[in-house]
């Protein structure tokens, strides 16, 4: 300590020590010089840290696990799914952002901030810039999730850049109400209130997947029940709600730095300006589907051969849309899994396989037939009589969860279906597989793969008696007698080719349609599964 | 520095809060220097010292501080780029080391050039004793060093005036003597006006001494004319004298009265103390220290 000298060294001359005395504010270098500071300090704050921690350890989890669940994205779904773990660390920068700005608060430097040179509204615009790196971050997250996505083997479909943006949007938006509520309230709770009060309705928002007023949350998330669409026929406002994100906080951001004390017409003039982007942003999130994506929609759904591209394997034909091709060996795979196990002159013959979408699946109004008609009319014109419907879902069995496993499994029971009764389902209502045939599809479809024995297994731990397969999550399907169902999955425990083996040798009675449950068991080697008139009766065999 | 050119130059400065007056038409000029400002609890010390700050603005008056007129956007920011403020509860940032929390005032302070602002930051902090503890939170330093903190934020970037609020409360009689060799230091160049309770601290280290109260500049001028005024109006004795105005036993057992003596009292030296003690109990003039 030099103060036993009694003196206190001034710096040199021209050290650039001295606080700069030339007239006129030096607002901007300042306010990046203290932005790079509480930069820093933001991103080591303890609710940023745990955020990055968990999306890393989601993330990180998966990929230690083999990350079978992403194993064959829909990269226009996941354009707008990655952004889910970033409400983490839009939380995190919410709740640090706003203990920033109200730091100099808590800890009672206010006295001696303002009388410095940089003024509280400054202060103010540093704290907002300073979510600038965090958002990059976020943004450099979601380009790295939506890259490793792309990149998977099994990636169908295409990035939709404006909706990837939305969710590093929706952490700078987080940052700047964090800002904004400490200019307003100098109370701790605030934050956390508003946090509530933002989950409440991002919760709102997803559970009311289809309600247009969910872009006015962060994201807008889709029917979860509902099967992808290929990228032309989706109609997600994304650039609108960009929009609203940016002008959203553009407004906060005004509004913050304006009643921290900021003066003048610019900031009026910039604050109008944002509340009318957003005005009008929001009202353009409402524009619903646009006539020419919904007329494209139709044509997809009731005449998707035009739209599709059609590959060839081993005689089968697999058409898909634009974006899926990377699928049809997966589905080739399942096709030739199931004729696997058929006696080579007895499968019903030429196959096809086409890819379908039916956007009224999935939704609250599952009971909806799909046009039968217009698919069968469709197919003839192309040269694919009774191809089987495949749909825009896909997974490594199980692991993608159920929409996806179900898809799985549905392809495969539909196929071998096709092959043990040379039809598809023509009718608009579930059809009843019974007897010796509900168990033969059963077991043929669950050996297919490895991918669909563990769809079936977990479609029979869901299920409750019998197997039933909506086509596309419409009314039109397959459903199979409880008793069939028994057999098959006993039958599905034992050695498949010694089944195989049966099954060739009595290929043409365990066909036929008069044949029953107990006679495909004995047939087969297993015991007879309990006659239960009751569920007989309710299944309609 | 020419009268013309004071570095603080007061003018019939008042202000009040909520209709009652903090400060009654304060007049006075602040040189080079340490000048303290002597007043009891609510004499108006922090408001006068928030309007040279630029922090409170008058009702009333003229002011000029370091040749500006704070009452101006202009004013006021070319003050504060000139301007070491250390009030009464600074407030730290807890888990910032001491080093960061320099170098946070100094950007505030619009030191933008990260290699100066280090740099100065480390001068400060060196000044006031406290580089070797500049990696230590400031959670972990002790109240003396905290002060010692607070008072490197308020010397960085080299100001011309710098105002004192009380920084010696609550120090222990070493720290108190370390910072009072501290802001005799910082006394050398530039304009200091200290506040303070401490008699002694005046005694120490002012070369010029102001005391208000209740809103009123009661007294302005050297320290020896504070003394001055109460020359031969202390006086011993062996027991309490009644027609003391105010007296109190000492260390020797002796009394120490203040006020008129009677004849024939065993008169003593007065101390600056005596002088302000005369001036609050509104005994004497404000400046011609002539019993009312």
């Amino acid at each position: 300590m030099t103060a036993g000298t009694g003196t206190v060294p001034r710096p040199s001359s021209g050290s650039g020590s001295r606080v700069p005395d030339a007239p006129g504010p030096r607002g901007r270098a300042t306010v990046v010089a203290l932005a790079r500071v509480e930069a820093v300090r933001l991103l080591r704050h303890p609710a940023v840290l745990a955020a990055l921690a968990l999306y890393a350890g989601f993330w990180g989890y998966d990929l230690a696990t083999g990350d079978a669940g992403n194993r064959f994205p829909v990269l226009q779904d996941a354009s707008w799914s990655v952004h889910l773990p970033l409400l983490l660390l839009a939380a995190g920068v919410l709740l640090a952002a706003n203990q920033g700005a109200l730091r100099a608060h808590r800890n009672g430097t206010e006295p001696v901030y303002e009388v410095l040179v940089v003024d509280r509204a400054r202060r103010v615009g540093a704290h907002l810039l300073a979510t600038v790196p965090v958002v990059l971050l976020a943004a450099l997250l979601t380009a790295a999730r939506v890259g490793y996505l792309a990149a998977r083997p099994g990636a169908a479909g295409e990035v939709r850049v404006l909706d990837v943006l939305a969710g590093p949007g929706c952490v700078l938006l987080a940052g700047a109400v964090g800002v904004l509520l400490a200019v307003l309230a100098t109370a701790p709770a605030i934050a956390p209130l508003a946090l509530v009060g933002l989950g409440m309705l991002t919760f709102a928002g997803a559970v009311n997947s289809s309600a247009d007023w969910r872009w006015f949350g962060l994201v807008a998330v889709e029917n979860e029940n509902a099967a992808p669409l290929p990228a032309s026929l989706v109609d997600r406002p994304a650039g609108a709600h960009l929009l609203w994100l940016a002008a959203l906080t553009a407004v906060c951001a005004v509004a913050a730095v304006v009643r921290a004390g900021a003066r003048g017409t610019g900031w009026k003039v910039a604050g109008a300006l944002a509340l009318v982007v957003a005005l009008v942003a929001g009202f353009l999130q409402l524009s619903g589907v646009a006539p020419d994506v919904a007329e494209r929609r139709t044509a997809f759904t009731e005449r998707p051969a035009a739209q599709q591209s059609c590959t060839t394997r081993s005689g089968i034909s697999y058409c898909a849309f634009p974006g899926f091709e990377v699928w049809t060996g997966e589905w080739a795979d399942v096709a030739e899994g199931v004729l696997r196990h058929v006696p080579q002159d007895a499968a019903h013959g030429p196959f096809a396989v086409r890819q379908r979408i039916f956007p009224a699946g999935g939704s609250s109004s599952s009971g909806v037939a799909p046009p039968l008609k217009a698919w069968a009319a469709d197919d003839a014109a192309a040269g694919t009589p009774g191809a089987v419907t495949v749909g825009t879902d896909w997974s490594d069995g199980a692991a993608g969860g159920d929409r996806r496993s179900d898809a799985v499994a549905g392809f495969a029971v539909q196929f071998a279906h096709r092959v043990v009764a040379g039809r598809v389902p023509d009718q608009p209502r579930l059809e009843m597989v019974c007897g010796a045939r509900s168990v033969l599809v059963l077991w043929l479809a669950a050996e297919a793969t490895d991918g669909t024995g563990d769809a079936m297994r977990s479609l029979r731990a869901r299920s409750w008696g019998g197997i039933s397969l909506p086509l596309l999550g419409s009314a039109t399907g397959l459903s199979f007698e409880p008793r069939g169902a028994t057999a098959a999955y006993e039958l599905i425990g034992r050695p498949a080719e010694q089944t195989a083996a049966k099954v060739a040798e009595h290929w043409a009675e365990l066909t036929a349609p008069g044949t029953s449950v107990a006679r495909a068991a004995e047939l087969l080697g297993i015991p007879a599964p309990a006659e239960d008139g009751d569920s007989a009766a309710v299944a309609g065999c | 520095m020419s009268e013309h050119h004071s570095p603080v130059d007061v003018r019939d400065v008042s202000v009040s809060y909520r209709g009652r007056p903090a400060l009654d038409r304060a007049a006075f000029r602040l040189q080079t220097g340490v000048t303290g400002l002597l007043g009891p609890n609510g004499a108006g010390k922090t408001t006068l010292l928030r309007v040279l700050a630029t922090a409170t603005s008058p009702d009333h008056g003229e002011l000029t501080v370091l040749g500006h007129d704070p009452r101006s956007p202009q004013g006021k920011l070319a003050i504060r780029r000139r301007l070491g403020y250390l009030p009464q509860d600074p407030g730290f940032h807890p888990h910032f080391t001491a080093l960061d929390f320099i170098d946070y005032v100094a950007i505030l302070k619009e030191l933008t050039d990260r290699k100066a602002r280090r740099a100065e930051a480390l001068r400060v902090l060196e000044a006031v004793g406290l580089a070797d503890h500049r990696g230590k939170r400031i959670k972990a330093l002790s109240g003396g060093m905290r002060q010692r903190v607070a008072l490197a934020a308020a010397i960085i970037g080299d100001p011309d005036l710098l105002i004192l609020d009380e920084p010696t409360v609550g120090l222990d009689p070493e720290q108190r003597l370390r910072f009072r060799e501290l802001i005799a230091g910082l006394g050398e160049g530039r304009t200091v006006l200290l506040s303070t309770h401490q008699t002694e601290d005046v005694s120490a280290l002012c070369q010029r001494v102001i005391v208000l109260d209740r809103g009123v500049v009661k007294f302005q001028g050297l320290p020896s004319e504070l003394v001055a005024v109460a020359a031969g109006r202390v006086w011993s004795s062996t027991e309490r004298d009644a027609t003391a105005l105010a007296g109190w036993r000492t260390g020797e057992g002796t009394f120490r009265n203040i006020g008129n003596p009677p004849g024939g009292a065993a008169l003593v030296a007065p101390t600056l103390e005596d002088g302000y003690l005369l001036l609050l109990d509104g005994l004497l003039t404000a400046d011609q220290g002539v019993l009312r």
